[in-house]
């Protein structure tokens, strides 16, 4: 299923802070657990997810530290700062709000699929 | 998989294969575009990510589309670098995650869009200086935009604007003179004798055998000094000018035109021409600012001869001449104001003065050159100027070339307003430059008065309001005029009130055309005081000579010359009170207090110190409380002693002293 950009713009960020709440990610295995986790609905390219990492590292919500990976080779790791967990934990908030509010309206049903 | 080894030796590097263009490997321009300074020094900013993507060791397709990604974000060399890095790093994971080449490259997705995206998102990291310097530029940048508009409306108005000349204030100004009958007319006279006067002839040798070509120094000569009879010589050999002259004087009015009758015989007189081939007839509707008066220096420097000759005809016995040069001169000064500039005036006052000096010095060289009918004559003759009273200032005429100017120079809407337009005023006005008097540099400046057109149309006050500061100044000035001078104003209050065109701030824009328009008007009539001074102890002086000669002696007081002598005595024009009077060593002497204002008993005033400046002389008049100030801060500016108006002998002594 194709998310349209605006869906995306707002599901995106949130989406890739939660990926890194159980620990640092680098980009490729940030776009593969994407693709994964979501059953390819949030699959976005390397042309949407490196801007959107620069930005969330912009806003000082996620931190990148360049290493060396055990393949000898340099990867740059994202983690989860102070003030993204914060973030995270209230767009999580307002997220389970708004699917509360779909299913309600009977967009969405409880088990989250279509009713 | 394809791979290729990094930095073979001979394989084409990142940055040649990810090039759009292809060229010529060996062309000079290439080469110099393959340096850092190539492409504007983009290439150099490349630099640090092209290395780190030929090393990457990734298939070429997915090191040339990292490149032209990098190249797309346009970002600081580190920053891409940074962006090449984890691309690269991307890439190579997906390798090692088994996926190929071209499912990697499908999956990237738009590359420009993510070049787009990436450079937006990094910019966001930059530090606070750089937006500072962001928003600073944004700023200059909205701000030029804003200039520009108000630029360019205006210039749209200004550029568009033609003055429109609604009044010909030539004709109104030689409307007088031509309704003049031509049996009243003194000009024809007077154009003879300026043709007939060849002034080349009348030179005296000065610094060994440099000739001076200045006449008037030959008409300054005296009996007694060193080339008085080469000036009597001459003055003889003249007779037929002066008498010219005379006639001219004579005449109820001179009716001169400016820019009308300065014909070609006299263009070639003055130099102008250098053949009648040259003459072009006179443009009837020219501007007053530019209208020559050519006349004055003539009037001026034939008034200087009479003055001169009336030492002559007092040394030759032959009186008579001297009231009759008299007459003539303080006509020629009443002509000469028929025309009501402010440089009119100023010559007039100049010949009155002239000639009450050359009065003044016969009197107490030779008083019995001239019968007592004679003396009589010359005082009422110099009485007669500007009506007996005191000399006014005239200020009409500057009020006419002033609005002359506004029609010009300003656009009109209808109802008195209207805005600057640069190009259309005179170089008086605008500046050499602006608009160099020479035509061909004048036309080359054209582009820059028009460029400067709408910044002036939007600094300029606009006409109505140009007009109304014109008139209060003037307006003003003229109230101050109607005061004789001990009321005149205090220089703060004069400050004060023309504190917008004297000030050196951006304000004095505003009424530019003002500023450059004025004349020196307190000045001006400062010099009109101080000859009216000098002509009123001119006439007590001769009143006090035939006193003498009735009495046998010279009065206690100058009130016993009135009524007989004088119907009044006048004014020390410092003081307000009358004109103060001693006799000393059986000689009289007039003086007024002077520009310390106290009375010195006709002391004379010594002449400045050499070497301090800004000294006041004694003749200029001060408020009291400028006065008071001035002792407070440089009492040494102040001359001490009496402005003495007679003898002449006694303030030139003085002055010789020193």
């Amino acid at each position: 299923m194709r998310i349209e950009r605006e869906l995306m713009r707002g599901a995106g960020p949130i989406a890739v802070l939660k990926l890194l709440e159980r620990g640092e990610m680098y980009g490729y295995e940030l776009v593969e657990a994407l693709a994964k986790r979501t059953k390819g609905v949030l699959d976005m390219g390397q042309a949407t997810l490196y801007p959107m990492l620069y930005n969330l590292e912009a806003k000082g919500l996620i931190a990148g530290q360049w290493r060396e990976a055990e393949s000898g080779r340099e990867r740059k790791y994202y983690s989860l700062t102070g003030k993204g967990k914060r973030r995270l934990a209230a767009q999580a908030e307002q997220w389970r709000g708004l699917v509360g509010a779909m299913q309600s309206l009977g967009i969405v049903s409880p088990a989250g699929g279509t009713p | 998989m394809t791979r290729e080894a990094p930095d073979k030796k001979g394989a084409p590097t990142v940055r040649e294969r990810s090039s759009p263009r292809a060229r010529p490997a060996q062309s000079a321009f290439w080469k110099v575009m393959d340096t850092d300074l190539g492409w504007f020094g983009f290439r150099r900013c490349l630099a640090w990510a092209e290395q780190v993507i030929d090393r990457s060791g990734l298939p070429e397709a997915h090191r040339v589309l990292i490149a032209r990604v990098v190249r797309r974000t346009r970002l600081w060399r580190r920053e891409q670098a940074d962006v090449a890095r984890e691309l690269v790093a991307h890439f190579a994971d997906g390798l090692e995650a088994g996926r190929t080449e071209a499912d990697l490259l499908s999956s990237f997705g738009n590359e420009k869009k993510a070049a787009r995206l990436i450079r937006r998102a990094k910019k966001r990291n930059r530090g606070p200086v750089w937006r500072a310097w962001l928003y600073w530029w944004r700023a200059v940048g909205c701000l030029f935009l804003l200039v520009l508009a108000v630029y360019l409306y205006y210039g749209v108005q200004v550029w568009t604007a033609r003055p429109k000349i609604a009044r010909n204030y030539l004709a109104e100004l030689n409307a007088p003179a031509e309704a003049v009958p031509p049996e009243d007319r003194g000009w024809p006279l007077m154009r003879e004798a300026i043709l007939a006067y060849d002034r080349s002839a009348d030179v005296i040798p000065e610094e060994g055998d440099e000739p001076s070509r200045k006449a008037f120094l030959l008409w300054s000569e005296r009996p007694g000094t060193a080339y008085w009879p080469l000036a009597a010589e001459r003055l003889r050999e003249n007779e037929h000018v002066l008498d010219l002259v005379r006639a001219a004087a004579a005449k109820p009015r001179l009716a001169f035109r400016p820019g009308v009758d300065d014909d070609a015989a006299l263009q070639m007189k003055w130099n102008w021409i250098a053949s009648e081939a040259e003459f072009t007839p006179p443009n009837p509707t020219r501007d007053l600012m530019n209208v020559l008066q050519p006349h004055l220096a003539e009037i001026k420097l034939f008034a200087r001869m009479l003055t001169a000759e009336m030492h002559l005809a007092a040394s030759e016995d032959r009186g008579a001449r001297v009231p009759e040069n008299t007459s003539a001169c303080v006509r020629l000064a009443e002509q000469a104001r028929e025309i009501p500039f402010v440089i009119n005036d100023l010559v007039a006052i100049s010949i009155s003065h002239l000639t009450c000096d050359t009065i003044r010095e016969l009197l107490e060289r030779r008083p019995d050159a001239l019968r007592d009918r004679q003396w009589r004559d010359v005082g009422h003759a110099l009485a007669s100027f500007s009506g007996g009273g005191r000399i006014v200032v005239n200020l009409a005429g500057e009020r006419a070339i002033f609005r002359d100017f506004l029609q010009r120079s300003f656009s009109d809407d209808g109802k008195g307003g209207g805005l600057a337009v640069p190009r259309a005023m005179p170089s008086a006005i605008m500046g050499e430059i602006f608009l160099p008097e020479d035509d061909d540099l004048r036309e080359g400046r054209d582009w820059l008065l028009q460029l400067a057109a709408p910044v002036a149309a939007l600094v300029m006050a606009n006409r109505r309001s140009q007009s109304a500061y014109y008139d209060r100044l003037m307006n003003q000035a003229e109230s101050w005029f109607s005061r004789p001078q001990w009321e005149q104003p205090r220089q703060a209050d004069v400050r004060e009130a023309f504190a917008d065109v004297e000030t050196r701030s951006i304000r004095a824009f505003r009424y530019w055309p003002v500023r450059m328009a004025l004349p020196a008007l307190m000045r001006a009539q400062a010099t009109a005081e101080q000859t009216t001074q000098v002509r009123d102890a001119t006439l007590v002086a001769i009143a006090l000579e035939l006193f003498r000669r009735r009495e046998g002696r010279y009065p206690e007081s100058l009130d016993e010359l009135v009524p007989a002598f004088l119907p009044a005595v006048p004014p020390d024009r410092h003081t307000g009170k009358p004109l103060n009077y001693a006799v000393r060593e059986g000689k009289p002497i007039l003086y007024s207090v002077g520009v310390n204002l106290a009375d010195d008993g006709g002391a004379p005033a010594r002449r400045p110190p050499t070497g301090i400046t800004g000294r006041l002389r004694v003749e200029q008049w001060r408020h009291p409380l400028d006065l008071k100030q001035m002792r407070e801060e440089s009492p040494r500016s102040i001359p001490d002693g009496d402005w003495i108006l007679y003898p002449p002998s006694l303030a030139r002594e003085t002055e010789d002293e020193e």
